[in-house]
Protein backbone atom coordinates (compact mmCIF):
# COMPACT_ATOMS: atom_id res chain seq x y z
CA UNK A 1 0.00 0.00 0.00
CA UNK A 2 1.54 3.35 -1.06
CA UNK A 3 2.38 5.85 1.64
CA UNK A 4 1.01 9.41 1.71
CA UNK A 5 4.32 10.66 0.39
CA UNK A 6 4.26 8.23 -2.53
CA UNK A 7 0.70 9.20 -3.37
CA UNK A 8 1.58 12.90 -3.16
CA UNK A 9 4.47 12.41 -5.60
CA UNK A 10 1.87 11.60 -8.24
CA UNK A 11 -0.18 14.72 -7.55
CA UNK A 12 -0.01 17.75 -9.79
CA UNK A 13 1.90 20.46 -7.89
CA UNK A 14 1.27 22.97 -10.68
CA UNK A 15 -2.47 22.45 -10.28
CA UNK A 16 -2.13 23.20 -6.57
CA UNK A 17 -0.07 26.33 -7.38
CA UNK A 18 -2.70 27.54 -9.82
CA UNK A 19 -5.38 26.82 -7.22
CA UNK A 20 -3.46 28.80 -4.59
CA UNK A 21 -3.23 31.71 -7.02
CA UNK A 22 -6.98 31.50 -7.71
CA UNK A 23 -6.42 30.97 -11.43
CA UNK A 24 -8.49 27.84 -12.04
CA UNK A 25 -11.81 27.50 -13.82
CA UNK A 26 -14.70 25.61 -12.29
CA UNK A 27 -13.86 22.00 -13.16
CA UNK A 28 -10.18 22.18 -12.35
CA UNK A 29 -10.83 24.22 -9.23
CA UNK A 30 -12.99 21.44 -7.83
CA UNK A 31 -10.34 18.85 -8.66
CA UNK A 32 -7.63 20.94 -6.97
CA UNK A 33 -9.82 21.61 -3.95
CA UNK A 34 -10.43 17.87 -3.56
CA UNK A 35 -6.69 17.26 -3.83
CA UNK A 36 -5.91 19.84 -1.16
CA UNK A 37 -8.66 18.47 1.08
CA UNK A 38 -7.57 14.84 0.79
CA UNK A 39 -3.77 15.06 0.62
CA UNK A 40 -1.95 16.49 3.62
CA UNK A 41 1.17 17.35 1.64
CA UNK A 42 -0.82 19.09 -1.07
CA UNK A 43 -2.53 21.09 1.68
CA UNK A 44 0.85 22.03 3.15
CA UNK A 45 2.12 22.99 -0.30
CA UNK A 46 -0.98 25.14 -0.87
CA UNK A 47 -0.54 26.93 2.46
CA UNK A 48 3.19 27.41 1.89
CA UNK A 49 2.59 28.96 -1.54
CA UNK A 50 0.12 31.40 -0.04
CA UNK A 51 2.62 32.28 2.70
CA UNK A 52 5.38 32.83 0.13
CA UNK A 53 3.12 35.09 -1.94
CA UNK A 54 2.27 37.12 1.17
CA UNK A 55 5.92 37.39 2.18
CA UNK A 56 6.96 38.43 -1.34
CA UNK A 57 4.34 41.16 -1.40
CA UNK A 58 5.59 42.41 1.97
CA UNK A 59 9.28 42.50 1.05
CA UNK A 60 10.84 45.77 2.15
CA UNK A 61 12.18 47.96 -0.60
CA UNK A 62 15.93 48.07 -1.06
CA UNK A 63 17.60 51.32 -0.11
CA UNK A 64 18.68 53.38 -3.11
CA UNK A 65 22.48 53.64 -3.27
CA UNK A 66 22.68 56.99 -5.04
CA UNK A 67 20.82 59.91 -6.51
CA UNK A 68 19.59 59.36 -10.06
CA UNK A 69 18.80 62.96 -10.90
CA UNK A 70 20.33 64.15 -14.15
CA UNK A 71 23.01 66.82 -14.24
CA UNK A 72 22.75 69.58 -16.88
CA UNK A 73 25.82 68.32 -18.74
CA UNK A 74 24.31 64.81 -18.86
CA UNK A 75 21.04 66.26 -20.08
CA UNK A 76 22.88 68.07 -22.87
CA UNK A 77 24.46 64.82 -23.99
CA UNK A 78 21.15 62.98 -23.85
CA UNK A 79 19.30 65.32 -26.18
CA UNK A 80 19.07 63.53 -29.51
CA UNK A 81 20.92 65.34 -32.25
CA UNK A 82 21.19 65.02 -36.01
CA UNK A 83 19.62 61.90 -37.47
CA UNK A 84 18.65 60.62 -34.01
CA UNK A 85 16.47 63.66 -33.45
CA UNK A 86 14.88 63.11 -36.86
CA UNK A 87 14.25 59.41 -36.23
CA UNK A 88 13.10 59.98 -32.64
CA UNK A 89 10.36 62.24 -33.96
CA UNK A 90 8.66 59.18 -35.46
CA UNK A 91 8.01 57.79 -31.98
CA UNK A 92 6.01 60.86 -31.08
CA UNK A 93 2.29 60.25 -30.55
CA UNK A 94 1.65 63.08 -32.98
CA UNK A 95 3.13 60.95 -35.74
CA UNK A 96 1.30 57.80 -34.71
CA UNK A 97 -0.36 57.70 -38.11
CA UNK A 98 3.01 57.00 -39.76
CA UNK A 99 2.52 53.31 -39.09
CA UNK A 100 -0.79 53.18 -40.90
CA UNK A 101 0.62 55.37 -43.65
CA UNK A 102 3.67 53.12 -43.96
CA UNK A 103 1.55 49.98 -44.09
CA UNK A 104 -0.76 51.60 -46.65
CA UNK A 105 2.06 52.77 -48.90
CA UNK A 106 3.82 49.41 -48.68
CA UNK A 107 0.61 47.59 -49.56
CA UNK A 108 -0.06 49.94 -52.44
CA UNK A 109 3.48 49.55 -53.72
CA UNK A 110 3.34 45.78 -53.53
CA UNK A 111 -0.07 45.73 -55.18
CA UNK A 112 1.18 48.01 -57.92
CA UNK A 113 4.21 45.83 -58.56
CA UNK A 114 2.04 42.72 -58.61
CA UNK A 115 -0.43 44.28 -61.00
CA UNK A 116 2.30 45.49 -63.28
CA UNK A 117 3.74 41.98 -63.35
CA UNK A 118 0.48 40.56 -64.66
CA UNK A 119 0.88 40.15 -68.42
CA UNK A 120 -2.36 41.90 -69.30
CA UNK A 121 -1.20 44.98 -67.47
CA UNK A 122 2.46 44.87 -68.25
CA UNK A 123 2.13 43.89 -71.88
CA UNK A 124 2.43 47.43 -72.98
CA UNK A 125 5.22 48.14 -70.57
CA UNK A 126 7.18 45.12 -71.63
CA UNK A 127 6.57 45.77 -75.23
CA UNK A 128 7.65 49.30 -74.75
CA UNK A 129 10.67 48.06 -72.89
CA UNK A 130 11.49 45.64 -75.65
CA UNK A 131 11.24 48.24 -78.32
CA UNK A 132 11.07 51.94 -77.88
CA UNK A 133 9.24 52.30 -81.14
CA UNK A 134 5.45 52.75 -81.00
CA UNK A 135 3.56 49.49 -81.26
CA UNK A 136 -0.04 48.90 -82.00
CA UNK A 137 -1.95 45.71 -81.97
CA UNK A 138 -4.49 45.19 -84.58
CA UNK A 139 -7.28 42.77 -83.87
CA UNK A 140 -9.45 41.80 -86.66
CA UNK A 141 -12.10 39.26 -85.81
CA UNK A 142 -13.42 39.01 -89.28
CA UNK A 143 -10.13 37.78 -90.55
CA UNK A 144 -9.26 35.73 -87.52
CA UNK A 145 -5.64 35.93 -88.28
CA UNK A 146 -2.85 38.20 -87.56
CA UNK A 147 0.77 38.37 -88.25
CA UNK A 148 3.27 39.25 -85.62
CA UNK A 149 5.43 42.20 -86.24
CA UNK A 150 9.08 42.11 -85.26
CA UNK A 151 8.51 44.96 -82.87
CA UNK A 152 5.57 43.39 -81.05
CA UNK A 153 6.89 39.85 -81.01
CA UNK A 154 8.56 40.15 -77.60
CA UNK A 155 5.32 41.33 -76.09
CA UNK A 156 3.43 38.43 -77.52
CA UNK A 157 5.95 35.92 -76.29
CA UNK A 158 5.96 37.51 -72.87
CA UNK A 159 2.23 37.13 -72.64
CA UNK A 160 1.41 33.68 -73.93
CA UNK A 161 -1.98 33.66 -72.24
CA UNK A 162 -3.19 36.11 -74.75
CA UNK A 163 -2.21 34.32 -77.84
CA UNK A 164 -1.48 30.67 -77.41
CA UNK A 165 -2.74 29.91 -80.83
CA UNK A 166 -3.22 32.01 -83.81
CA UNK A 167 -6.80 33.00 -84.24
CA UNK A 168 -7.92 31.95 -80.76
CA UNK A 169 -10.93 33.89 -79.64
CA UNK A 170 -10.55 35.46 -76.26
CA UNK A 171 -13.90 37.06 -75.74
CA UNK A 172 -17.41 36.63 -76.90
CA UNK A 173 -16.92 39.61 -79.09
CA UNK A 174 -14.70 37.52 -81.26
CA UNK A 175 -11.76 39.78 -80.67
CA UNK A 176 -8.39 38.25 -81.13
CA UNK A 177 -5.40 39.79 -79.51
CA UNK A 178 -2.43 39.29 -81.63
CA UNK A 179 0.29 41.61 -82.66
CA UNK A 180 0.28 42.89 -86.13
CA UNK A 181 2.35 45.46 -87.83
CA UNK A 182 -0.19 47.99 -88.90
CA UNK A 183 1.73 51.09 -89.46
CA UNK A 184 -1.11 52.98 -91.07
CA UNK A 185 -3.32 52.01 -88.13
CA UNK A 186 -0.89 53.76 -85.88
CA UNK A 187 -1.74 56.94 -87.54
CA UNK A 188 -5.40 56.08 -87.16
CA UNK A 189 -4.92 55.35 -83.51
CA UNK A 190 -3.45 58.72 -82.87
CA UNK A 191 -5.79 60.64 -84.99
CA UNK A 192 -9.07 58.89 -84.23
CA UNK A 193 -9.03 58.00 -80.58
CA UNK A 194 -12.78 58.29 -80.27
CA UNK A 195 -13.55 56.29 -83.29
CA UNK A 196 -16.10 53.64 -82.40
CA UNK A 197 -16.75 52.14 -85.75
CA UNK A 198 -16.82 48.41 -86.26
CA UNK A 199 -14.08 46.50 -87.94
CA UNK A 200 -10.69 48.02 -88.04
CA UNK A 201 -11.47 50.37 -85.22
CA UNK A 202 -8.54 51.71 -83.37
CA UNK A 203 -8.16 52.55 -79.76
CA UNK A 204 -5.31 54.30 -78.07
CA UNK A 205 -4.22 53.35 -74.63
CA UNK A 206 -2.68 50.54 -72.69
CA UNK A 207 -3.34 46.90 -73.32
CA UNK A 208 -6.03 46.81 -70.69
CA UNK A 209 -8.74 45.66 -72.94
CA UNK A 210 -9.71 44.11 -76.18
CA UNK A 211 -11.74 46.14 -78.52
CA UNK A 212 -15.17 44.63 -78.78
CA UNK A 213 -15.38 45.02 -82.44
CA UNK A 214 -11.95 43.66 -83.03
CA UNK A 215 -10.34 47.00 -83.48
CA UNK A 216 -6.74 47.84 -83.07
CA UNK A 217 -5.43 48.13 -79.54
CA UNK A 218 -2.55 50.36 -78.73
CA UNK A 219 -1.13 48.84 -75.56
CA UNK A 220 1.47 51.41 -74.84
CA UNK A 221 1.99 55.05 -75.08
CA UNK A 222 3.43 55.86 -78.43
CA UNK A 223 6.41 57.35 -76.70
CA UNK A 224 6.87 54.14 -74.69
CA UNK A 225 6.67 55.92 -71.30
CA UNK A 226 3.34 55.14 -69.62
CA UNK A 227 3.81 51.37 -69.81
CA UNK A 228 6.71 51.49 -67.38
CA UNK A 229 5.19 54.16 -65.18
CA UNK A 230 3.23 51.79 -62.92
CA UNK A 231 6.14 49.60 -61.79
CA UNK A 232 8.36 52.62 -61.22
CA UNK A 233 5.69 54.47 -59.27
CA UNK A 234 4.89 51.31 -57.30
CA UNK A 235 8.52 50.80 -56.44
CA UNK A 236 8.80 54.38 -55.24
CA UNK A 237 5.65 54.03 -53.12
CA UNK A 238 6.89 50.70 -51.74
CA UNK A 239 10.27 52.15 -50.80
CA UNK A 240 8.60 55.16 -49.18
CA UNK A 241 6.29 52.90 -47.16
CA UNK A 242 9.12 50.65 -46.02
CA UNK A 243 11.23 53.69 -45.11
CA UNK A 244 8.40 55.03 -42.95
CA UNK A 245 7.95 51.69 -41.21
CA UNK A 246 11.69 51.31 -40.63
CA UNK A 247 12.00 54.85 -39.30
CA UNK A 248 9.14 54.25 -36.91
CA UNK A 249 10.58 50.94 -35.77
CA UNK A 250 13.97 52.54 -35.18
CA UNK A 251 12.34 55.36 -33.25
CA UNK A 252 10.45 52.94 -31.04
CA UNK A 253 13.63 50.99 -30.37
CA UNK A 254 15.31 54.22 -29.37
CA UNK A 255 12.44 54.92 -27.02
CA UNK A 256 12.58 51.43 -25.52
CA UNK A 257 16.35 51.57 -25.20
CA UNK B 1 4.69 70.18 -27.42
CA UNK B 2 1.53 68.14 -27.27
CA UNK B 3 -0.89 69.11 -24.58
CA UNK B 4 -1.45 66.03 -22.46
CA UNK B 5 -4.15 67.37 -20.25
CA UNK B 6 -7.25 66.77 -22.35
CA UNK B 7 -6.39 63.13 -23.00
CA UNK B 8 -5.49 62.07 -19.50
CA UNK B 9 -7.27 61.54 -16.24
CA UNK B 10 -6.25 64.30 -13.88
CA UNK B 11 -8.50 63.59 -10.92
CA UNK B 12 -5.65 62.08 -8.99
CA UNK B 13 -3.51 64.91 -7.55
CA UNK B 14 -0.33 62.84 -7.83
CA UNK B 15 -1.01 62.14 -11.46
CA UNK B 16 -1.87 65.78 -12.07
CA UNK B 17 1.41 66.81 -10.49
CA UNK B 18 3.28 64.24 -12.60
CA UNK B 19 1.67 65.47 -15.81
CA UNK B 20 2.49 69.07 -15.04
CA UNK B 21 6.10 68.17 -14.31
CA UNK B 22 6.31 66.07 -17.44
CA UNK B 23 4.90 68.81 -19.58
CA UNK B 24 7.41 71.28 -18.17
CA UNK B 25 10.19 68.74 -18.72
CA UNK B 26 9.11 68.34 -22.32
CA UNK B 27 9.42 72.09 -22.69
CA UNK B 28 13.06 71.79 -21.67
CA UNK B 29 12.82 72.29 -17.92
CA UNK B 30 15.43 69.90 -16.49
CA UNK B 31 14.48 70.75 -12.91
CA UNK B 32 10.95 69.56 -13.57
CA UNK B 33 12.28 66.26 -14.87
CA UNK B 34 14.56 65.93 -11.86
CA UNK B 35 11.54 66.51 -9.61
CA UNK B 36 9.97 63.49 -11.27
CA UNK B 37 13.18 61.54 -10.70
CA UNK B 38 13.09 62.50 -7.02
CA UNK B 39 9.52 61.25 -6.76
CA UNK B 40 10.14 57.87 -8.34
CA UNK B 41 13.80 56.95 -7.96
CA UNK B 42 13.26 54.95 -4.75
CA UNK B 43 10.42 52.98 -6.22
CA UNK B 44 12.16 52.42 -9.54
CA UNK B 45 15.38 51.23 -7.95
CA UNK B 46 13.42 48.87 -5.69
CA UNK B 47 11.71 47.42 -8.75
CA UNK B 48 14.89 47.06 -10.78
CA UNK B 49 16.96 45.55 -7.99
CA UNK B 50 14.35 42.82 -7.56
CA UNK B 51 14.67 41.96 -11.23
CA UNK B 52 18.45 42.39 -11.37
CA UNK B 53 19.56 41.39 -7.89
CA UNK B 54 23.02 42.90 -8.19
CA UNK B 55 22.99 46.32 -6.57
CA UNK B 56 25.67 47.87 -8.78
CA UNK B 57 24.06 46.59 -11.93
CA UNK B 58 20.61 47.56 -10.72
CA UNK B 59 21.89 51.05 -9.99
CA UNK B 60 23.24 51.38 -13.52
CA UNK B 61 20.01 50.02 -14.99
CA UNK B 62 17.94 52.51 -12.98
CA UNK B 63 20.11 55.40 -14.11
CA UNK B 64 19.87 54.23 -17.69
CA UNK B 65 16.09 54.02 -17.35
CA UNK B 66 15.93 57.67 -16.30
CA UNK B 67 18.27 58.64 -19.14
CA UNK B 68 16.00 56.79 -21.55
CA UNK B 69 12.94 58.52 -20.12
CA UNK B 70 14.58 61.91 -20.54
CA UNK B 71 15.67 61.14 -24.09
CA UNK B 72 12.16 60.04 -24.98
CA UNK B 73 9.96 62.51 -23.19
CA UNK B 74 8.23 63.08 -26.51
CA UNK B 75 7.06 59.50 -26.66
CA UNK B 76 4.88 59.73 -23.57
CA UNK B 77 1.33 58.96 -24.68
CA UNK B 78 -0.57 60.21 -21.70
CA UNK B 79 -1.91 58.16 -18.82
CA UNK B 80 0.15 57.39 -15.74
CA UNK B 81 3.67 58.80 -15.62
CA UNK B 82 4.54 56.23 -12.97
CA UNK B 83 3.48 53.36 -15.23
CA UNK B 84 5.43 54.90 -18.11
CA UNK B 85 8.58 55.10 -15.99
CA UNK B 86 8.04 51.59 -14.64
CA UNK B 87 7.70 50.27 -18.15
CA UNK B 88 10.96 51.89 -19.20
CA UNK B 89 12.70 50.48 -16.12
CA UNK B 90 11.30 46.98 -16.72
CA UNK B 91 12.49 47.12 -20.34
CA UNK B 92 15.94 48.21 -19.22
CA UNK B 93 16.09 45.46 -16.60
CA UNK B 94 14.95 42.85 -19.11
CA UNK B 95 17.63 44.01 -21.55
CA UNK B 96 20.21 43.45 -18.82
CA UNK B 97 18.78 40.01 -18.10
CA UNK B 98 18.96 39.14 -21.79
CA UNK B 99 22.56 40.33 -21.94
CA UNK B 100 23.38 38.10 -18.98
CA UNK B 101 21.80 35.16 -20.75
CA UNK B 102 23.89 35.80 -23.87
CA UNK B 103 27.17 35.84 -21.97
CA UNK B 104 26.89 33.79 -18.80
CA UNK B 105 28.52 35.41 -15.80
CA UNK B 106 28.70 34.71 -12.12
CA UNK B 107 25.35 34.09 -10.47
CA UNK B 108 23.94 36.96 -8.52
CA UNK B 109 25.71 37.46 -5.20
CA UNK B 110 23.83 36.57 -2.06
CA UNK B 111 21.96 39.59 -0.87
CA UNK B 112 22.72 39.88 2.76
CA UNK B 113 23.81 43.47 3.10
CA UNK B 114 22.02 45.89 5.35
CA UNK B 115 20.35 47.72 2.49
CA UNK B 116 17.74 44.98 2.28
CA UNK B 117 16.79 45.06 5.93
CA UNK B 118 13.52 46.63 7.01
CA UNK B 119 13.99 49.72 9.15
CA UNK B 120 13.82 48.84 12.85
CA UNK B 121 11.65 50.98 15.08
CA UNK B 122 12.58 51.71 18.67
CA UNK B 123 9.65 49.81 20.12
CA UNK B 124 10.05 46.86 17.80
CA UNK B 125 10.29 43.45 19.36
CA UNK B 126 13.90 42.30 18.79
CA UNK B 127 12.79 38.71 18.23
CA UNK B 128 10.19 39.80 15.69
CA UNK B 129 12.71 42.07 13.97
CA UNK B 130 15.28 39.29 13.79
CA UNK B 131 12.67 36.92 12.37
CA UNK B 132 11.58 39.43 9.75
CA UNK B 133 15.18 40.08 8.79
CA UNK B 134 15.91 36.40 8.45
CA UNK B 135 12.77 35.83 6.39
CA UNK B 136 13.53 38.76 4.10
CA UNK B 137 17.08 37.58 3.54
CA UNK B 138 16.01 34.00 2.84
CA UNK B 139 13.34 35.13 0.39
CA UNK B 140 15.70 37.51 -1.42
CA UNK B 141 18.28 34.77 -1.82
CA UNK B 142 15.62 32.38 -3.10
CA UNK B 143 14.27 35.00 -5.50
CA UNK B 144 17.74 35.62 -6.89
CA UNK B 145 18.15 31.91 -7.58
CA UNK B 146 15.03 31.26 -9.69
CA UNK B 147 14.91 31.95 -13.43
CA UNK B 148 14.83 35.55 -14.57
CA UNK B 149 11.52 35.13 -16.33
CA UNK B 150 9.90 33.70 -13.21
CA UNK B 151 11.45 36.36 -11.00
CA UNK B 152 10.28 39.18 -13.27
CA UNK B 153 6.72 37.84 -13.30
CA UNK B 154 6.63 37.36 -9.53
CA UNK B 155 8.12 40.79 -8.80
CA UNK B 156 5.71 42.54 -11.16
CA UNK B 157 2.72 40.63 -9.78
CA UNK B 158 3.38 40.21 -6.08
CA UNK B 159 5.61 43.19 -5.35
CA UNK B 160 4.50 45.81 -7.87
CA UNK B 161 0.87 44.75 -8.01
CA UNK B 162 0.45 44.65 -11.80
CA UNK B 163 -2.24 42.36 -13.13
CA UNK B 164 -1.62 39.48 -15.51
CA UNK B 165 -2.60 41.45 -18.62
CA UNK B 166 -0.28 44.33 -17.78
CA UNK B 167 2.61 41.94 -17.14
CA UNK B 168 1.89 40.13 -20.40
CA UNK B 169 2.05 43.43 -22.27
CA UNK B 170 5.19 44.57 -20.48
CA UNK B 171 7.10 41.35 -20.99
CA UNK B 172 5.74 40.53 -24.43
CA UNK B 173 4.37 37.08 -23.61
CA UNK B 174 0.89 35.59 -23.42
CA UNK B 175 -1.37 35.74 -20.41
CA UNK B 176 -1.02 31.98 -19.94
CA UNK B 177 2.76 32.25 -19.94
CA UNK B 178 2.63 34.93 -17.26
CA UNK B 179 0.43 32.74 -15.05
CA UNK B 180 2.62 29.72 -15.66
CA UNK B 181 5.76 31.69 -14.77
CA UNK B 182 4.20 32.88 -11.54
CA UNK B 183 2.96 29.42 -10.54
CA UNK B 184 6.22 27.71 -11.41
CA UNK B 185 8.21 30.52 -9.82
CA UNK B 186 6.37 30.14 -6.52
CA UNK B 187 6.88 26.39 -6.62
CA UNK B 188 10.58 27.00 -7.26
CA UNK B 189 10.72 29.43 -4.34
CA UNK B 190 9.09 26.87 -2.08
CA UNK B 191 11.63 24.33 -3.27
CA UNK B 192 14.54 26.69 -2.46
CA UNK B 193 13.01 27.57 0.90
CA UNK B 194 12.13 23.99 1.88
CA UNK B 195 14.44 24.09 4.90
CA UNK B 196 13.34 27.59 5.96
CA UNK B 197 9.59 27.36 5.55
CA UNK B 198 9.05 27.57 9.31
CA UNK B 199 10.00 31.26 8.94
CA UNK B 200 6.96 31.81 6.75
CA UNK B 201 4.38 29.60 8.44
CA UNK B 202 2.13 30.72 11.22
Amino acid sequence: MPTDSERHARHDALLVAAFAAGDLADGERERAAALVAECGECRLLHDDLLAIARATAALPAAVRPRDFRIAPEQAARLQPAGWRRFVAAFASPRLAMTRQLGVGLTTLGLAGLLISSIPSFSLGGMAAGASPAPEYFSVDASQGEAAASPAAAPAASAAPAFGPDDGQTLQGSGGVLLPEPVVPAATDAVTSENDTGAGGRTQRGTAAGVDEGGGAIAPGDPDGGSGSLLPVASAIVLVAGLALLLARRAARRMVAG
Amino acid sequence: MEDLRPTTVVDDPVQRRDLILLERARSGDLDAFNDLVSCYQDQLFALVVRMVPDRDQASDVTQEAFFSAYRNLGSFRGGSVKSWLNRIAVNAAMDTQRARKRRPVQPYPELEDESWQPPATEDADPVHTALTTERTTALNVALASITEDQRTAIVLYDVEGYDYAEIAEMTGVSLGTVKSRIHRGRLALRDRLADRMELFRG
